[in-house]
């Protein structure tokens, strides 16, 4: 089953690319989307400029970027994250024995790290689209 | 799609269904009663029905000793020395895809707040490969498993031992999992 909730990643060449899109799509048994990413930026000496997240492909959950932003004053001025990461979380109960997507807590996460090691988190659930933002 | 599947190990494994129980009991087996302040000396799978869904299946049990020594079958032993397979649980996580596992922990709780600690259970929980045990009761005091690298399927093995601390049914007592994956 494909994830409802996406990332959504800016590199800093300019490109903006798109879990289960072109080259990123889930193919069973090879590297997950997020792992080829990660390894076409190291070959291409790359960075990630901004990320979001997507529930499906309609709202769209945004981090404070390091490149384009909404043209407001608190945007210019507030500090840019020096990294950005992206990983699912998932957590059930085990007495409750098989766990599936059905009963399971099912959650995508991108965070931005600031200098000093300040992160902040956005957590959508894969369920229903609720989003958390925490700060870690 | 990415699962959890619970298996208590044995000489076949059972796998622990959506509605069963994983049952901690006493020396006479299935449904016996365990000691106040003493640990499972058997480990079950319970159905809805309440049948013994592990009977057959020579289920695993792991029992707590003491902070770094445990009884598997083969009498006291060093907990590091538990094997794969002398582990009573066994947690698979899968996915379609490839992915890296990190930060996953485990943990009992009072099946409502992860931070609670289970009522009247003292919980105690190993990864193959520990020394010691973890009183893991609770998400800050839950153990931690080690990070797997990228794979479509993952497999902890965790020893797992429940004491009561008074007479009685003990509901306020789940056991929860959490994982990173990417």
């Amino acid at each position: 089953m494909i994830k409802k909730v996406r990332w959504i990643a800016s590199l800093s060449n300019g490109q903006t690319l798109y879990e289960e899109r072109g080259n990123f799509k889930t193919v069973k048994g090879e590297l997950s989307p997020w792992q080829r990413l990660l390894l076409y930026l190291d070959e291409k000496g790359l960075k990630i400029t901004s990320i979001a997240l997507t529930f499906d492909e309609r709202n769209r959950y945004n981090l404070p970027s390091a490149g384009k932003t909404p043209k407001f004053h608190a945007f210019s001025t507030a500090a840019k994250p020096e990294r950005f990461n992206f990983f699912r979380k998932m957590g059930g109960n085990v007495i409750e024995g098989k766990i599936d997507m059905e009963t399971a807590d099912n959650f995508a996460v991108i965070e931005a790290v600031y200098p000093g090691g300040k992160v902040v988190q956005v957590w959508v659930d894969d369920d229903n689209g609720n989003t958390w933002t925490l700060m870690v | 799609m990415a699962t959890f599947t619970f298996t208590l190990q044995g000489s076949s494994d059972t796998v622990i269904g959506a509605t069963d129980r994983l049952q901690f009991a006493g020396a006479a087996g299935f449904d016996s009663k365990v000691t106040v302040a003493a640990y499972n000396d058997t480990t079950h799978v319970k159905s809805a029905a309440d049948a013994d869904d592990s009977s057959g299946n020579t289920p695993r049990n792991n029992k707590y000793v003491s902070e770094t020594t445990a009884n598997w079958g083969d009498g006291v032993e060093n907990l590091n020395l538990i094997l794969d397979a002398e582990c009573a649980l066994k947690l698979n996580f899968s996915d379609d895809a490839s992915v890296a596992v990190s930060d996953a922990i485990f943990y009992a709780y009072d099946g409502v707040t992860t931070t609670a600690v289970p009522t009247g259970v003292t919980f105690q929980a190993a990864e193959q490969g520990d020394s010691a045990w973890t009183n893991a009761e609770g998400s800050a005091a839950a153990l931690t498993l080690t990070d797997q690298g990228a794979a479509t399927s993952h497999d902890y093995f965790i020893a797992v031992s429940a004491s009561p601390e008074s007479v009685g049914l003990k509901s306020a007592f789940a056991l929860r999992v959490e994982l990173t994956y990417s």
